[in-house]
């Protein structure tokens, strides 16, 4: 080829180039013309709200209420969990020995309690608390790491202290609880004579056990919660020309999970007598169209869901593309008394009910979180009150499960707050019209 | 005789690789300019040859010009320059705006392609022949719409893409059985994909559906021509020509993709295999010259679309007819002994009754185009420009596109079974 060919190729093939990126942009222009010759029906996103869910609450005989740094005291008369009961167990450790003046006097013993704010119940009534001395040490059984909201211990039925109190779990700060003199002045002398049971906690615990706080089964008003880190404060002075006011402290004894809550329930007269037993798990059907959630009492709602391979026989389907899990407490179940959990994981399960790592989502910072339910509350009317629940990788899992099974989704407070707290929540059924079960899969449709 | 080009290619190989690399390349990335009509169909069907005659309103049925490879009739393929072989690379810039009762305000759209690659030889002094690529069709838009959640009364928006084509890889060849008459036939493969993408965006769900629907096409297709050539004095001559195409069913795949906004591919498979049947096709065409200088040429093209009965919601396709009248004026000078043409310049009109009919409106087609071409003296190139001014569709059609194309067309002669002997 001859080299002015070349030349003009070269000036030719530069013409082409510096057109097409002249010419060339990413973006076809979009006209509004079309529509009416697409084909639409191929491949679709479809709502599907008709699946059957499976209600029923599953019934947990007792559960491990150690160190869970709450002290729950009160009694709440509740329409739905019957007569709750709450006491609370546990150590107190001795204040380091040192020499006391010769005329050091005891004046009082005093247990200051501090409230956590939480609370079951109505406040706006007084609260008769009991501090009881136990009768034997708060020793776990061999192989045993907790103590359960069934544990009992005895105690001396004389008590260290009953007092008639009003309490503001918010306003409250603490509790001062005037103890027994007798009592008191008796553990000034071994402190002030150096006793060997003053020497280390454990010589205490052997000498002094525990105490136990409760509250007077005639007043069923309400159940606090306190922080465990109260303090038995022994109150003397030294007689010289002007009389000096001291104290000592006894404090929380935290020991080998030794605090625990006891809680009980007197269920007769509520829908709840159907479980017990044998009756692990009870449908909503046998109970009103309702299932229970309190976890400390024992209670935590299932949902299953039976029809859900029913999607595989359509012959559109091919994907779950979302499902929402739509929970919906009962209209007028709860109110400022007995409030709703803020949160409530779903946990999956199967026939053995035990809870499985809560569904998580993933946030915008791509952490991962377990799904709280993002309680909205609907103040007025109460209708729109709801828990929900992105379900989709469970179910996308759970259409695979061709065998019979129990698989579920227990509904279930953290485990940070599951044995302190008695916030319940009652829930409906798909048939129940005051507040139930909304299941929505959106799933991929494509014409078979 | 082709393995005689094939050492010319080997020759000129690095300028065959790039020439058909840039064929590739810029023909798949710059298809831009939105056809809105082209959901219906094939795609919208090309009605231009991209060659000498593009400036002349693609007039050429009976038009010979032995220095071109003029794919208007394969019989003119018989009158190609002994000794010649030519390579012709095409390509068209496009401007178009839009308005029309679907659209509001003014938009518009702009792209540049390469179109055509053809290569031409005589092979006998009676048999002239030529292989290469041309669009046959293309496929292009892009709106949004909205598709129902079914089970709700939520729309969710849809953008829709339409890409593609089918592509033309023809062999043509061109007879003269007598002194004046010519045969050609024109066998083509027909092959390509129509492709229409749908996102249907559902924020909420966290995810978007993709189906990309796919039609293969594919089958052979031909072409027949003749011209007559009469010469009416020692001045003016005449040539008359026509074409036919037999209805042909071209074989149509359907695939269909769906994704997810993972990529996850939800399904994938042929949802049905058909036809899409191209209808018989006739043409006729008459060029009048004077002095070798002057033509004056007409052509007249009818498909016969209504009889295959091809509807669908509010469109079906029916009869098309397309009329262009064209005049070429080529200035020639003589060299040693051989007529050489120095430049030629061209103007057409056309008037196109498409095949689309949508609603009671036949979509039409109409417009001129003016051309000039100019042969290197000092090398083997020629170069042909021509542009075209359309307006397809009225105020009344849903959408009325008023383009401009300019076509450029290069061209590389040279000789080959010479012993050297060059004559310009």
């Amino acid at each position: 080829m001859k080299k002015i060919d070349i030349i003009y190729f070269k000036s030719y093939l530069s013409f082409f180039i510096l057109l097409s990126l002249a010419l060339v942009s990413c973006d076809k222009t979009k006209i509004q013309f079309g529509q009416a010759f697409v084909d639409n029906s191929y491949s679709n996103i479809i709502l599907v709200d008709t699946l059957t869910t499976e209600l029923s609450t599953v019934y947990f005989d007792s559960l491990p209420t150690s160190g869970s740094g709450i002290m729950l005291v009160g009694n709440y008369n509740d329409n739905f969990f019957g007569k709750v009961a709450a006491k609370s167990f546990l150590e107190i450790q001795p204040p380091v020995v040192n020499d006391l003046a010769v005329n050091s006097v005891y004046d009082s013993l005093v247990l200051i309690i501090k409230p956590n704010k939480s609370y079951y119940g109505d406040t706006s009534f007084n609260s008769e608390l009991a501090v009881y001395q136990l009768n034997n040490q708060l020793t776990l059984p061999q192989g045993q790491a907790y103590f359960y909201n069934t544990t009992d211990f005895p105690v001396n039925p004389f008590p260290l202290a009953d007092i008639n109190i009003l309490i503001s779990p918010n306003n409250t700060d603490s509790i001062p609880i005037r103890l027994d003199d007798g009592f008191g002045q008796n553990l000034f002398d071994l402190y002030k004579a150096q006793d060997y049971v003053m020497q280390s906690p454990n010589n205490f615990i052997n000498f002094f056990k525990g105490l136990q706080l409760s509250a007077s089964a005639g007043n069923m008003h309400a159940v606090y919660g306190f922080k465990d880190s109260l303090i038995m404060r022994m109150y003397y002075h030294e007689t010289n020309v002007f009389n000096e006011s001291k104290y000592l402290d006894f404090t929380f004894y935290d020991n080998d999970n030794s605090q625990f809550n006891q809680v009980k329930a007197d269920r007769s007269g509520t829908p709840l007598t159907a479980f017990g037993g044998s009756n692990k798990e009870v449908a909503s059907s046998n109970t009103n169209n309702e299932a229970y959630l309190q976890n400390l009492t024992g209670f935590l709602p299932k949902v299953k869901f039976p029809t859900l391979r029913g999607l595989l026989l359509r012959p559109d389907f091919v994907k779950i593309l979302k499902a929402e899990l739509i929970v919906k407490p009962l209209k007028d179940s709860y109110n400022s008394i007995t409030p709703l959990p803020p949160i409530l994981y779903v946990s999956p399960t199967d026939q053995s009910n035990i809870l499985g790592t809560p569904l998580s989502v993933r946030g915008s910072s791509g952490i991962v979180t377990a799904q709280t339910g993002n309680l909205m509350i609907d103040p007025i009317y109460q209708e729109n009150t709801e828990y929900s629940y992105d379900i989709t990788s469970y179910l996308q899992q759970l259409i695979l499960v061709s065998s019979y099974n129990q698989n579920g989704l227990l509904i279930a407070p953290p485990p940070s707050v599951n044995v302190s707290t008695l916030n319940r929540t009652i829930i409906g059924d798909q048939k129940n019209t005051q507040g139930g079960l909304q299941l929505k899969i959106y799933y991929v449709s494509i014409n078979p | 005789m082709y393995l005689s080009t094939l050492n010319i290619f080997i020759k000129k190989k690095y300028i065959f690789a790039i020439v058909i690399l840039i064929f590739f390349s810029v023909k798949t990335i710059a298809q831009n300019v939105s056809s809105p009509y082209s959901i219906i169909g094939i795609g919208d069907i090309e009605s231009s040859y991209f060659n000498r005659t593009s400036g002349m309103a693609n007039t050429g049925i009976a038009y010979r010009n032995g220095q071109h490879i003029i794919l208007n009739n394969p019989a003119s393929l018989s009158d190609l320059q002994n000794q010649l072989f030519l390579v012709e690379l095409s390509s068209r810039a496009k401007f178009a705006t839009y308005s029309g009762t679907s659209i509001n305000g003014n938009l518009s759209g702009k792209d540049f392609s390469v179109e055509r690659l053809s290569l031409g030889i005589r092979i006998k002094k009676w048999w002239g022949s030529s292989v290469g690529l041309m669009p046959f069709s293309t496929s292009n838009y892009s709106f949004s719409g909205t598709k129902y959640l079914q089970g709700t009364n939520t729309s969710l928006p849809v953008e829709y893409q339409g890409s593609g084509g089918v592509n033309r890889y023809y062999f043509a060849n061109g007879f003269k059985i007598t002194k004046n008459l010519s045969v050609g036939i024109n066998t083509s493969f027909l092959g390509g994909s129509l492709t229409q993408n749908d996102s249907l965006f559902s924020p909420d769900l966290t995810t978007d559906l993709i189906t990309t629907k796919n039609i293969y096409i594919r089958n052979w297709y031909f072409e027949y021509g003749l011209q007559y050539h009469i010469p009416i004095s020692k001045k003016w001559e005449a040539d008359f020509g026509a074409t036919y195409a037999h209805k042909t069913g071209l074989r149509a795949e359907y695939s269909a993709l769906v994704m997810d906004t993972n990529g996850d591919t939800l399904s994938n498979r042929v949802t049905k295999n058909d036809y899409f049947t191209l209808p018989n096709s006739t043409g006729f065409g008459i060029s009048i010259t004077k002095d070798k200088k002057i033509s004056f040429l007409a052509d007249y093209r009818f498909q016969d679309w209504t009889s295959l009965n091809m509807k669908g919601i509010n469109y079906s396709l029916v009869n098309s007819s397309r009329y262009s009248a064209g005049i070429d004026y080529s200035r020639i000078k003589e060299y040693s002994g051989v007529l050489y043409e120095t430049f030629n310049l061209q103007a057409g009109v056309f008037y196109h009754k498409s095949y689309l009919k949508i609603g009671n409106d036949q979509i039409n087609d109409r417009g001129f185009t003016l051309g000039a071409g100019v042969n290197s003296k000092r090398s083997l190139f020629g170069y042909h420009f021509a542009f075209e001014y359309g307006v397809r569709g009225t105020q009344t059609s849903p959408v009325k596109e008023n383009y401009t194309g300019i076509t450029i067309s290069i061209s590389y002669k040279d000789f080959w079974n010479t012993k050297g002997k060059k004559y310009f």
